[in-house]
Parts: structure tokens; sequence; C-alpha cells
């Protein structure tokens, strides 16, 4: 008989299997939920719709509206687009996802899931990226529907489209971060829907998805800019419509990647605390 | 075989510290405020070495300590003090290599994906584990078998029947064949015929693949039918460790021998002995004697002899009715080490 000691995982490939198996079992979760992404698509449609109305009234018979910050002129084509992008890139980003933390700690499942060779903390973030993934086939159909009739263009040119990709990428990073911190709290407060509301609110207003960065009052621009919220929303939109250029791009995506790094430590500390007080206070 | 224990447990202990609560005016208010802590120790002094390939039954009263055994066990929880080993590991100290090798199941929590069918979440248990694909396959197939699930495989998670999941979930936590099993309550509020297809996979794993077993349960056909050796706790510290004819002699070391007499009036009237009459109810006379003083052949010779019988049996004790003589016990001359 050969030794009972279980032997060590092997390596990063297994880690990145085990890994892909979550986030394919979280997508896959969400696609069961397929009436009320169905719903989600319609709703976005016609946010989409009313917001451009908005705009369309607000401009008048302006073509051009200055922007704060820097960024020009925003004509009327920019701003149809930028609610367009952010619009659908929120609500990719953010979705609600069936095996949240939350959910986890509500059913006791975190019982046999701290039993696991994978860290709770990946599998809770692996979660998200499959929930993300699940979503974005129905965000792309969403800007399809939003480019035939006019409102999206191609990015603004090989650079603005090289450095969305970038910003998008840190965008997700930032998002997941967040919704995991916040969903943190479910095991002090064992309930978080008030918590998870304020969130949304706060972030749907910072990141710049209701309204952009360029049209805020000083104060709250400056304000905004400094916070990671935008970065999830506003800073990859502006890239790809080309309103953000030069020194400010290397701006934004290195105050996106601070960020990353900032959130990335408080997920970790918030954790330890988190672990602490299951392990060994006993939940 | 080594005979070297899979799991090694000394002076295991574990305190929680509650806030200390406040009664009368206000009283509710203070407890929120304060910040003194009442320590209360859930487990208090547990010791046990298990060799590779026993089925042990964990048992105890509610609250008595052991799921908070098992949690450390598991290495989801970190003990006071103490040590544990498991496999060579200390579980919360190498959580991760520690759970390649063990199987967890909480029969009232389920480890598989709500919305998915079932192959899905053991198709993760196969990334996560690391199993061979021939490997899973073998091991798919024969407990499809064995635990009948052939039927439910693509059927989502939500719409099974309590059976049905427990089966999956045990499934689940055998796929990648840990040497150790923990099952916490694993037959609760299961109907008789899945229960016994839970019992006969955990004795056929014990058997064929010697897979060490713990199981906490308050089901005591699940003992009397599966485990070789009983731990049993009461107030966080263990009251008796050994195999349940052992138990069964010491706590309950008598015998009865149910007469029922052709005029069921009689019945009060028996009277044999050596032996006590234990009750009467609808007819019949329970005697209730010591099999080492006198043997059940007299006592059912002496019987038949004096009166007119239509029915007579011999009783054993049964495991639900020691424990309950045990936790009475305790319950009596051991009230001051809970405060």
């Amino acid at each position: 008989m050969t030794s009972l000691t279980p032997v060590a995982p092997s390596g990063i490939w297994w880690r990145l299997r085990a890994s892909a198996a979550i986030a394919r079992l979280a997508g896959r979760s969400m696609l069961f939920y397929r009436t009320s992404l169905a719903i989600s698509v319609i709703v976005l449609l016609v946010q989409i719709y009313a917001l451009s109305m908005v705009w369309t009234s607000v401009y008048a018979d302006r073509g051009a509206v200055p922007g704060s910050g820097g960024v020009g002129d925003i004509s009327i084509e920019m701003q149809l687009a930028y609610v367009s992008l952010s619009v659908v890139q929120f609500w990719a980003l953010n979705g609600w996802s069936a095996y949240s933390l939350q959910q986890r700690v509500r059913e006791g499942r975190i019982g046999t899931d701290l039993a696991r060779p994978l860290g709770l903390l990946w599998q809770v973030v692996m979660g998200r990226v499959g929930t993300i993934a699940a979503c974005l086939p129905f965000a792309a159909a969403v800007l399809v529907l939003a480019t035939t009739v006019g409102n999206v263009s191609p990015p603004a040119g090989l650079g603005a489209a090289a450095g969305y990709l970038v910003a998008l990428l840190l965008a997700t990073i930032i998002s997941i971060q967040l919704v995991v911190l916040v969903d943190m709290t479910s095991f002090w407060t064992l309930e978080v829907t008030g918590i998870y509301l304020s969130f949304s609110l706060v972030s749907r207003l910072l990141s710049g998805s209701l309204v952009p960065l360029w049209f805020m009052p000083e104060w709250l621009r400056v304000l905004a800019g400094l916070l990671p919220f935008q970065a999830t929303t506003f800073t990859p939109v502006a890239i790809y419509l080309g309103t953000l250029t030069g020194t400010a791009v290397w701006r934004a995506l290195g105050i996106s990647a601070v960020w990353v790094i900032i959130l990335g430590v408080a997920l970790r500390l918030s954790w330890n605390r988190v672990l602490n007080r299951v392990v060994v206070q006993g939940g | 075989m080594s005979t070297e224990p899979v799991i090694r447990v000394e002076n295991l202990r574990k305190e929680f510290r509650r806030p200390k609560r406040f009664n009368g005016p206000l009283g509710g208010l203070r407890t929120l405020a304060t910040r003194q802590h009442t320590v209360v120790p859930a487990v208090v002094d547990v010791s046990f070495d298990i060799s590779p390939g026993e089925l042990v039954g964990y048992l105890g009263p509610n609250g008595a300590g052991k799921s908070t055994t098992i949690k450390m066990l598991t290495g989801i929880m970190v003990p006071t003090s103490g040590t544990v080993e498991v496999a060579g590991l200390t579980p919360w100290r190498d959580r991760e290599r520690n759970a390649r090798g063990i199987g967890v199941v909480f029969g009232q929590r389920s480890q598989l994906w709500w919305d998915l069918p079932v192959i899905e979440s053991f198709r993760l248990v196969k990334a996560m584990y690391e199993i061979p694909t021939p490997r899973f396959d073998t091991n798919l197939a024969m407990f499809t078998e064995l635990l009948d699930m052939g039927g439910f495989m693509a059927t989502p998670v939500r719409q099974l029947s309590l059976g049905q999941r427990m089966r999956a979930d045990l499934a689940a936590a055998m796929l990648y064949e840990p040497a150790v099993l923990y099952l916490d309550e694993p037959t609760i509020g299961l109907d008789v015929l899945a229960k016994e297809a839970i019992r006969t996979f955990l004795a056929e794993l014990n058997t064929t693949r010697g897979t060490t077993v713990i199981l906490t349960t308050h089901d005591m056909d699940d003992l009397e039918r599966l485990a070789s050796r009983l731990i049993l706790i009461d107030h966080g510290s263990v009251v008796y460790d050994g195999d349940l004819t052992t138990l069964k002699n010491r706590y309950a070391p008598y015998r009865e021998v149910v007469v029922q007499p052709t005029d069921p009036a009689l019945a009060e009237q028996i009277q044999i002995g050596g032996t006590q009459q234990a009750r009467v109810t609808d007819g019949k006379a329970w005697l209730r004697f010591n099999p080492e003083v006198i043997g059940v052949a007299e006592v059912i010779g002496a019987v038949l002899a004096d009166y007119q019988v239509s029915d007579l049996s011999i009783v054993d004790p049964d495991l639900e009715g020691v424990l309950r003589q045990i936790y009475a016990q305790r319950g009596n001359d051991d009230v001051s080490d809970i405060s």
C-alpha cells in the first residue's frame, strides 16, 4: 500500500484547469436563467434608446458641446456612442451571479467549499469570471444592434483599440474585486441586499455609466477620476472613442493599475479576517 | 496494510468566545455594547487514534462537540489547543494538500451545483482533484451502478429528491478516492431504501478500498450496521471508545425475555427466580436478567415449565437505549463542567 499522505497539487496547469472548470460551471449556471438574461437584453436596449432620446434633446440643435477635463468638444455622435457602450459594459461586468459568496454563506455551502484544494476566495473570483463570460455574447448582441442603428462606430484607431483592450481587462479585474469585496460583508451582516443596492447606486454614478465624467462638475470629475469606479466604465469607453489620447491614456491606465493593486491587497486583508472569523470563531 | 494510525488526535480543545449576555432592563443594549466575553468550550479534551480502514461512529447528543471536531479534522477550523494529524498533515496548516486526501459530506448541505445536471458537478470534481480520465470513468461507472444514479445523471440538482441528492453528494466526495471520508449525518431525513443504498455503498468502499470512514449520526441503525468502533463524546470529552458489544455489555449488562402467556390476564403473575419483571403491557411480561448470573436457556426453561406460553422472544439491548442511559447518567452527575 502506498503512502496515505496526499500529493501536493501539481503546479500551475492544475490550478488553471480547475479554475476554468469553476468558471465554466458558473457560466453555465447563468445560462440556466435564460429568461432573465433575455429580459436584461431588452431592458438594455430600452435603456440605450431612452438615454439617446434624452441626450439628443439636451444637445438640441448643437452639434457638439465642450466637455471638461481637456477632452475638447463632445459631438452628439460621440455622446450617443458613449451611452451605448457604457451601459452595456456596466451591465456585463456587474451582473448578478448565482454562485456569489453571499449565496454560499446563506446556503451553508462554504463548509465544503473550504474543504476544497483550491482556495475559496479564488473559487469565488473564478465564479465571477464565468458569470461575466456568460454575459459577453449577450452584451455583444446588444452592441451589434446599437451599431446597426448607428449609435456605435468602430474604435477611434488601432491605438485606441489596443488601449481599450488593456483598459477593459483592468476594468474586469476591478469590477470583480469590488463585487467580491461587497459580497464579503455578508460574513458580518449575513445579508447584503441593502449594501449591494447602495454600492450599485454609487458605482453607477461614479463609474460614469449614467453621465460621462466630462459632463460632471469639476470637483466631482476630479473625485471620480481618482476612484476605482471610473476605471470599470469611463476609462475603457473614453479610450475606445478616442476622447482620451496620448498621455491621458497612460495616466488613466496607470490609475486603473494602481487600483488593481490596492483592491487586491484590500481583498486579501479582508479575506484573511473573514477566514479567521470562520476558521477560528466557527462562523 | 500499515498499522500506523491515519488520524491522530491529541488533547484537542476548541473554545468559542461569545459576547457576554445581560438580562434585565437595557440588557439587550448592554449585550451589544459589552466587550466582555464568555468562553464556551465546545471540545474540551479529545484524543484518539484511527487506523487505516476503520469505520468509526463518532457520536454524542446535540451540542456535544461532534461537528466541531469534524471541522477541525477537515481543516476548516483551527483548534484552541491540541494536535491533529491526518495522513501525516496538520489539516488547517496544510489545508489545500489535506483537502486532496479527504472526502467531506455534510448531510444537510450539498456540494453540488444547484442549477446544473449532476454530471457537471462530477466533472468539476474531476478537474479540481486531477482525476485521470480512465480512473474517473471507471469510478463514475461503478458509483452509478452502486448508488443507482443512472436515472438522474442529467437532471439538474434542484430537481432531485433528497435521497438522490445525498447519493450524488456521496459519489462526488469519493470520485477522487480519498483515503479518509468524513460524513456528518449522511442519512438524515432519508427513507429506508435510500438509507440502505448509502449504507451498502459505505460498507463496500470500506471493505474493497480500505477507505477510513468517520461517521457522525443520530441513526442507530447506521452504527449497528456499519461501525466497527464507536467513539462517544459528551460535553466535549470522550466518554467511550471501543466496540459496540463492549459498550452494550458495560452500560446495559442485562437481557430481556418477553413472555406472552396464553391467558393475557396472567402476564402480571409471571415470576422467575433470578429475573426481575421490568414491565407488563398488552398481556406480555418483560423479564430482565443478567446473563452472567442466569443463562438465557435457564430462564426460558423455567418459563416454559411453569406457564402456558403462546409466544416468547429474547431482546438484546439496542444502542439507542444504551445511549439514552449514558446521556441521562452524565446529565445527572456532570452538570458542573459545562458552565
